[in-house]
């Protein structure tokens, strides 16, 4: 990444999101597939060299989930959270 | 680039994000997935144009991409631009480093645009300043044929069934302009975010040939197509695997097929999963069907050489 300008206004896209994308390190294949089909940019590398999503930029589309071709990643539902609980 | 390995690594692909995560575009936005596709191809030399108000990603357009940001107004979307392509090369060649000409890529709006101004692609085909016009196509024309079939207060038969040449109008919108065929444009071609190498390839093809470009992007939108948003790609395959929106290439003038499909899958399938396709009565479907397959196999007759 290199230095850019965000919004000023920006915080985060948590109250977007219904469900986040977790992923399962055993089936991971690490091909970049869900980093390539993220409309966000919100999938990055971790240490290990495997992917997660940055929770602050995800939508929670689900797109990765459903273009993953291992099946790898599953979308586990959040707790709903009323507008004044959001930070 | 990465035809160059035998193996599918997106890995290999540039790192830079130049179109910043944090912005106010839909989930599973497909126009978003396709600039930042585009974007990250053409990396860092190009400034962006874009129609001024229409920006779909957040109302501060310019935080929007990390490039150099123009904002333009679709009235004179022509003659802003050269002047604007002039100054950008003219500043170019004073900073030291830039041996080469700064190319300019533009995103127009809709295929609404040519109807609206049938002027601005002639004009800026018709200006020899080697522009990238990228295109978006999330498909509003369909609209038009989707009001005749919704309920209203109006008497019954107020429009006429269909025709197949009517029908032809509307499935036509689909290929490379024909301003822009007739221009002798030196590249032109259709992609879909769905197939993001075939995608990234012909921009690249597209920069580097000398002379102007089109591109026609299909970009699925979840919210007026109403259909769930993690299916967004699976629209893309379903539409180009349909024959509805064939993948093609115009080189040196001869028109190629990029992606063949051998057995059309039925229309229905695409339409099936969008609900504003709701009110289609199933014989104007079959009719569409009908008219895929005809122009399917006339393109492909005319990229074998056999007919014109």
């Amino acid at each position: 990444m290199i230095d850019l300008t965000i919004t000023e206004e920006f915080h985060s896209n948590q109250d977007w999101r219904n469900s986040k994308p977790v992923w399962d390190k055993e089936k991971c294949v690490q091909c970049g597939i869900c980093y390539l089909f993220c409309p966000d940019g919100a999938v990055c590398l971790d240490e290990e060299g495997y992917y997660q999503a940055e929770l602050d930029y995800c939508k929670g589309c689900g797109l990765c989930s459903r273009q993953c071709p291992t099946k790898c990643i599953s979308m586990e539902e959040e707790v709903a959270r009323l507008p004044w609980q959001v930070r | 680039m990465i035809s160059r390995y035998p193996v599918f690594i997106p890995k290999l692909l540039p790192r830079d994000e130049y179109f910043v995560s944090g912005r106010r575009s839909c989930k599973g936005c497909g126009k978003a997935l396709a600039v930042r596709m585009i974007s990250k191809m053409i990396g860092k030399d190009v400034s962006f144009g874009y129609p001024k108000g229409s920006s779909p990603f957040s109302r501060y357009a310019q935080a929007g991409v990390g490039l150099t940001w123009d904002e333009l107004s679709s009235d004179d979307l022509t003659d802003s631009l050269i002047d604007r392509i002039i100054a950008g090369n003219e500043r170019g060649s004073e900073a030291e480093g830039f041996a080469k000409r700064i190319r300019k890529a533009v995103i127009g709006i809709d295929r609404r645009i040519f109807s609206k101004d049938p002027l601005a692609l002639t004009g800026i085909l018709k200006e020899k300043k080697g522009i990238i016009y990228i295109c978006y196509d999330s498909e509003m024309y369909m609209d038009e044929l989707i009001k005749r079939f919704l309920p209203s207060m109006d008497a019954h038969g107020e429009n006429h069934p269909l025709g197949k040449d009517e029908v032809r109008e509307f499935i036509h919108n689909k290929n490379i302009p024909s301003q822009a065929l007739e221009s002798c444009i030196t590249y032109a071609a259709t992609v879909c975010p769905s197939y993001p190498l075939d995608l990234m390839e012909k921009v690249k093809k597209g920069l580097q040939v000398s002379g102007n470009a089109f591109i026609n992007v299909l970009t699925p939108c979840p919210t007026t197509w109403l259909f769930n948003p993690d299916l967004t790609a699976h629209m893309g395959f379903l539409a180009v695997n349909t024959g509805f929106y064939p993948l093609v290439e115009l080189e040196s003038g001869r028109l190629k097929v990029t992606k063949r499909v051998l057995k059309l899958q039925p229309l229905a399938d695409y339409f099936k999963v969008q609900q504003r396709y709701i009110p289609f009565p199933p014989e104007l479907i079959s009719l569409m069907q009908e008219v895929v397959i005809e122009e399917y196999e006339k393109l492909t007759a005319r990229t074998e050489g056999k007919g014109k």
